[in-house]
């Protein structure tokens, strides 16, 4: 995903772009991520203030040579593409594997609520929770409908174990959401929507 | 810009990014991929960056392959140029640097489905992407070789000044409060000398780069040794 918050990169680019210094975090760099450190300071230097002369917003026309190149990288993101689909498991699949769920808990923050989800102990959703949360994890909003409106999961041994829901009803997802610690944001987007 | 400055601690899109899409949704295909191709910033119907490319995954989770290869053509068409005159200013032409940014760019986009910082902070990515290209792919000639530590270089092979410039140069840093990135930007490459101030001959020199005079580059350099030089005196107590 995007790299370690305290890596050279990233607190070379918090120097540069937020004026943040964390001297704590440098000081427990090694000599050679220190040369790092100075290596990413002038390189984000050199790349912002080459940026900043080019208009990011202005309409180039592309000549001849700058078409086929983009034809060549288009070549190259179909077959990184399918390289991916070839390993990656099927959207239904991955929606009864729990990991799938926890892996959007720092977005949703409530660990109760995503297995609630998971184990599709809730009814009535709001539309636009229904894609945010299948952006968020990248399917379909097809496949997510499907898995949400299936039966109650039964629970492996293995997952009673990661934590279970306080009870094992069936929930409306309103009162469920209202009463979670999904950030308020979220919660207003989602309960003043429509009902999937 | 409409990217928020600050790095947001959340992987969710930001209202900017939010309101592209909602507004996206109601379009056909067709329309949808003329909008795709405004590129004007401050046009109406222009679709920012991150939220092409949440399209592209969303089309392409939803099976609609022609779609979301389409929107990709576009995008890929708006970033190029852009990738291109950003090296160019460095004097980078050699085309490796500039593919190396895209495909960095091109294999994130293919591998991740869900939500990721190209969705939220498009832009701080993309420089991110071309900084990992420039330093991976660009040889450049390091010559940190401070004239204020040339009285410690004879005392062992300069192995303690590395040291001491190293420990100096890092409280330099953290004692240096600009509030401009353009200072902080101008700070970094003068003190590393990496791009000279001024040279006709070079690729490329700070002058061009920054739009700044010699005379107000060189007090700057003498400003920022003296700090440096401060920082060395404090380090060496």
């Amino acid at each position: 995903m995007t790299k370690d918050i305290r890596s050279p990169a990233r607190l070379a680019e918090n120097y540069i772009i937020d004026g943040t210094w964390d001297a704590k975090a440098i000081e427990r760099l090694d000599e050679t991520a220190i040369e790092e450190l100075f290596d990413c300071l002038g390189a984000r230097a050199a790349v912002e203030l080459a940026a900043s002369n080019v208009d990011e917003g202005h309409y180039y026309e592309l000549d001849d040579e700058t078409r086929q190149e983009a034809q060549a990288l288009q070549s190259f993101y179909l077959s990184e593409v399918a390289k991916v689909r070839a390993s990656k498991a099927a959207a239904s699949e991955m929606l009864i594997d729990s990991a799938t769920w926890l892996k959007i808990e720092p977005v949703l923050k409530d660990r109760d609520f995503l297995l609630r989800l998971f184990q599709r102990r809730l009814t009535d959703f709001a539309s636009t929770f229904v894609q945010d949360v299948a952006d968020l994890i990248g399917v379909s909003r097809q496949s997510l409908t499907v898995h949400l409106n299936g039966d109650p999961l039964t629970l492996a041994a293995e997952h009673r174990n990661r934590g279970k829901p306080k009870d094992e009803g069936v929930e409306d997802f309103r009162a469920a959401l209202a009463r979670s610690d999904v950030p308020e944001v979220l919660k207003r987007r989602w309960l003043v929507g429509e009902t999937n | 810009v409409n990217e928020d400055q600050d790095q947001p601690d959340e992987l969710y899109h930001p209202p900017f990014v939010r309101e592209a899409l909602e507004w996206a949704e109601n379009l056909s295909p067709s329309d949808l991929l003329t909008a795709a191709r405004i590129n004007d910033k401050g046009g109406s119907g222009f679709i920012p960056p991150p939220a092409v490319v949440r399209l592209i995954r969303r089309a392409r989770v939803e099976g609609n392959a022609e779609l979301s290869t389409r929107l990709t053509a576009i995008l890929i068409e708006r970033l190029l140029p852009y990738v291109k005159a950003m090296f160019n200013q460095l004097h980078q032409e050699k085309n490796d640097v500039v593919q190396e940014t895209m495909k960095r760019f091109l294999g994130d986009l293919a591998e991740m489905d869900g939500i990721d910082w190209w969705e939220i902070t498009f832009t701080r990515k993309l420089k991110g992407a071309a900084v990992d290209a420039y330093r991976s792919m660009v040889k450049r000639p390091r010559s940190r070789t401070a004239p204020w530590l040339a009285e410690y270089e004879k005392s062992d092979d300069g192995k303690a000044a590395r040291a001491l410039e190293r420990k100096a140069t890092l409280r330099a840093f953290a004692d240096a409060h600009f509030r401009r990135q353009r200072d902080r930007e101008l700070f970094v490459l003068l003190i590393e000398g990496e791009i000279p101030i001024e040279a006709a001959d070079a690729p490329t020199d700070l002058v061009r780069l920054s739009g700044l005079g010699v005379s107000t580059l060189r007090n700057k350099k003498t400003q920022y040794e003296r700090m440096l030089k401060a920082a060395l005196a404090e380090t060496r107590k």
